[in-house]
């Protein structure tokens, strides 16, 4: 159980620190480094490295933004494998519902509830 | 404090003992079951539940082989399969599937366990 | 001054990141919202009937809605400067970022207001996620039809 959490918590920060290497030495902005993530998670996904990665880092894989590009893509292949090319349309969207409709959902929730700070 | 995290990370692949349990009330060989999984250095633990026609294993892997999760459960299930033609084996090193499954060690009701097997099986093919 | 000296000019006396402090604060804002997550995890595996698989999707939500308070709340902007990458990174920065515009842009109203600009930087990221699973997976189909490697 405790390798669990340590597993989590260094691949997560590892993949975090990735990112912040993207922001410093690379100079670009939150929305370039995290298209990026996504793309990679998405590539690895195809390599077939990050099914494992998930396997052995439980949430250090699932939180970060690479997850996204993950789920993406491995519901895009798992239907191609059943449906041939049409399936790459038609999964995509199969396993990654959670956080994008919790995300969206969520923001509206917010905005009738919070007020705005303003800018300062 | 990076240290201590490695090397707490690490005790978990130092030579400890692979262990199994065993719930068998059918008249299946419990030994031939013993004999893979204590031929397997990459577990930890193992649980198997013998029950009817079906024989349920779940096995908690050592760390880092979880990077093979995927290949250790299709071997041990492939060499079952072999072991035991005759019954329905279902295989998995998740840990809700371990967990679960030690549990159903010490159930005696046979409908229950009989229940307990399917929602497990059930739990297996779900993909989201 | 032409563009070139100016350029040199500002790369000069602009302060530099500290890039290594940055690097140890992101790793463990980074480390400590990803073994948040894995509790959360096991917590959904333990009380409901979860596996290791499917326990990513109440486990994601629940870190979108942890975000989504501490961002009205106006705590996550501390973490984000603490944490750099670290608190943008996790699914936790993409719902703060979704959610912050949602407050921010109330006053314009719900449909032009909040629905019209919630997807600022979620917009991005699902185009580029959708764009290159598509291709990854299109690749991967073709190179299966033509034998090359299995699924």
């Amino acid at each position: 159980m405790i390798p669990m959490f340590i597993t989590a918590f260094i691949v997560g920060g590892l993949i975090c620190v990735i990112g912040q290497i993207l922001f410093d030495v690379a100079k670009l902005t939150p929305a370039h480094t995290l298209c990026i993530l996504v793309v990679s998670g998405s590539i690895l996904d195809g390599i077939g490295w990050y099914e494992p990665l998930i396997d052995f880092a439980g949430a250090g894989a699932t939180i970060p933004i690479t997850s996204f590009g993950n789920s993406l893509t491995h519901g895009a292949m798992s239907e191609a494998e059943k449906h041939g090319f049409v399936g790459v349309l038609t999964g995509m969207f199969e396993v990654t519902s959670s956080g994008i409709s919790a995300a969206i959902l969520f923001g509206f929730i917010a905005a009738i509830l919070f007020k705005s700070k303003g800018k300062v | 404090m990076l240290i201590l995290l490695l090397i707490l990370l690490l005790s978990a692949c130092t030579g400890a003992e692979t262990t199994i349990q065993i719930h068998n009330d059918t008249e299946a060989d419990a030994r031939k079951i013993e004999e893979v999984i204590l031929a397997n250095p990459k577990l930890l633990q193992a649980v198997a539940v013998f029950h009817n026609q079906d024989l349920i294993s779940g096995l908690n892997l050592k760390t880092f082989s979880r990077f093979n999760k995927e290949k250790i459960e299709k071997d041990i299930r492939s060499a079952l399969e072999d072991k035991y033609p005759e019954l329905d084996v279902t295989v998995s090193a998740d840990l809700k599937i371990f967990r679960e499954t030690t549990k159903l060690l010490e159930e005696d009701d046979k409908e229950k366990l009989t229940k307990q097997l399917e929602k497990l099986k059930k739990l297996l093919r779900e993909e989201t | 001054m032409d563009e070139k000296k100016y350029a040199a000019l500002e790369e000069s006396i602009s302060p530099k990141p500290p890039i290594l402090r940055n690097m140890i604060t992101a790793f463990i804002t980074g480390g400590t919202i990803c073994l948040i997550g894995q509790a959360v995890s096991l917590f959904y595996m333990t009380f409901f009937d979860f596996t290791e698989r499917t326990s990513s999707n109440p486990t994601v939500a629940t870190m979108v809605f942890f975000a989504m308070l501490l961002t009205g709340f106006g705590q996550y902007k501390k973490i984000s400067q603490f944490g750099g990458a670290g608190a943008s990174v996790p699914i936790t920065g993409f719902s703060n970022a979704v959610v912050s515009a949602a407050i921010e842009h109330k006053s314009e109203g719900y449909v032009v207001g909040v629905g019209g600009n919630m997807f600022k930087l979620a917009g991005s990221v699902i185009l580029f996620g959708v764009v290159s699973a598509f291709a990854v997976a299109l690749i991967k189909t073709i190179l299966v039809k033509l034998g090359v490697v299995s699924w």
